[in-house]
């Protein structure tokens, strides 16, 4: 017999993940809006984002409250400064804490848990896991690179991120950019 | 007028005090809320809007996804949790029956203001008459320890750190800002 046709999905996920492959460095600013089911504005957020291949990333956010989210492929922090807690995952297990792990990363594997459709100017990422929180994440591209990064929960809650990117520099982030050190008197939720 | 950390106001007596916060029957707050469960630990921006005896509330982690909503009106409560609607008579129940976590939702609207309703017992005021500490026993047996640990620094002196402990769940909240 002749190998079957790849489906839609494997080409677009093909295709997907070599857009992000080659983008091997990503940082730009971000604003957010959260509208409700009736398009109402629920929720403004501000913040920078900081991507690396092969799996690392850095999402601090700085408004409505300060929240940083690091992973360096292996590990998630997620440092919350108001409640004085940092929770670590495992991130290769922890998929659906962020998009940003599977983003960033060329594993093939963490790549088949998820449908992709192609858009015109981007693609829709959908879990096959019926009990993911989000119906899909979709991200639209610009010459620039990463423009829009949208989240659609189970309840139509749509969660818009704007990414102003900056140049690629050329050279990689500092390492420690991907790792977090909790201050002294943080609790320490360790779910791995 | 939105209360934010300030420093005037007049200075109220205990007494008088709890007589305006009694009468507060419109607010409106933002916080953050982290609640940690034997099931999961999570976190987001809990928004409240109280009239009269209703309420809404929402909870909505950091990446946009919403975790609850709450609407309660005359007596009923309708949940939406995970994209799903339920009405309940007993949210408390409800919500940990589709979680695996829980609040003291019966009371909520008078522990966040920082007043303990008929079930509570154990209360503790600080040196400014006003409380601090209180043991709650909600209708479905729970006991839950509510502690507030800063006010907001104004004559009103509304909760703005405010904890809350049962054997299973431990609620923080930090209250960003109030709307009277």
């Amino acid at each position: 017999d002749y190998a079957s046709e790849p489906s839609d999905s494997e080409q677009a996920s093909k295709a997907l993940q070599q857009q992000l492959a080659d983008m091997t460095r990503f940082y730009a600013r971000f604003e957010q809006q959260v509208f409700d089911m009736q398009q109402q504005l629920v929720q403004q957020g501000e913040g920078e984002l900081w991507l690396q291949q092969p799996g690392k990333f850095r999402y601090q956010m700085e408004l409505p409250e300060p929240i940083l989210f690091v992973g360096d492929g292996e590990t998630l922090w997620y440092y919350h400064e108001l409640l004085e807690q940092v929770t670590i995952y495992d991130a290769k297990a922890e998929l659906e804490r962020t998009p940003f792990t599977l983003l960033m990363s060329n594993d093939a594997s963490l790549w088949q848990q998820y449908r992709i459709s192609q858009l015109d100017d981007g693609y829709r990422i959908q879990s096959v896991d019926p009990a993911s929180p989000v119906q899909y994440l979709q991200l639209h591209f610009t010459a620039a690179g990463l423009n829009i990064m949208q989240v659609l929960d189970l309840n139509g809650q749509r969660s818009i991120f704007h990414f102003q990117p900056q140049p690629d520099v050329g050279s990689d982030f500092a390492t420690d950019l991907f790792q977090f050190q909790p201050p002294a008197d943080v609790d320490i939720d360790d779910q791995r | 007028c939105s209360i934010k950390p300030q420093t005037d106001g007049p200075i109220l007596s205990a007494k008088q005090r709890l007589e305006r916060i009694e009468q507060l029957q419109h607010f409106e707050l933002t916080a953050t809320m982290g609640i940690r469960s034997p099931a999961d630990n999570v976190s987001g921006s809990l928004h409240w809007q109280q009239q009269g005896e209703d309420y809404q509330a929402r909870m909505t982690n950091f990446l946009g996804i919403r975790i609850f909503s709450l609407a309660s009106s005359a007596g009923s409560t309708r949940l939406q949790v995970q994209g799903e609607d339920y009405q309940a008579s007993n949210s408390t129940e409800l919500m940990l029956a589709l979680t695996g976590w829980s609040l003291p939702l019966d009371d909520m609207s008078l522990w966040l203001k920082g007043l303990a309703g008929d079930n509570a017992s154990a209360k503790e005021y600080d040196a400014l008459g006003r409380l601090i500490a209180f043991e709650l026993l909600d209708r479905s047996g729970y006991r839950w320890q509510v502690r507030y640990q800063r006010f907001f620094p104004d004559g009103l002196a509304l909760p703005r750190n405010i904890e809350v402990q049962s054997d299973d769940f431990h609620i923080k909240l930090v209250i960003r800002s109030w709307q009277l």
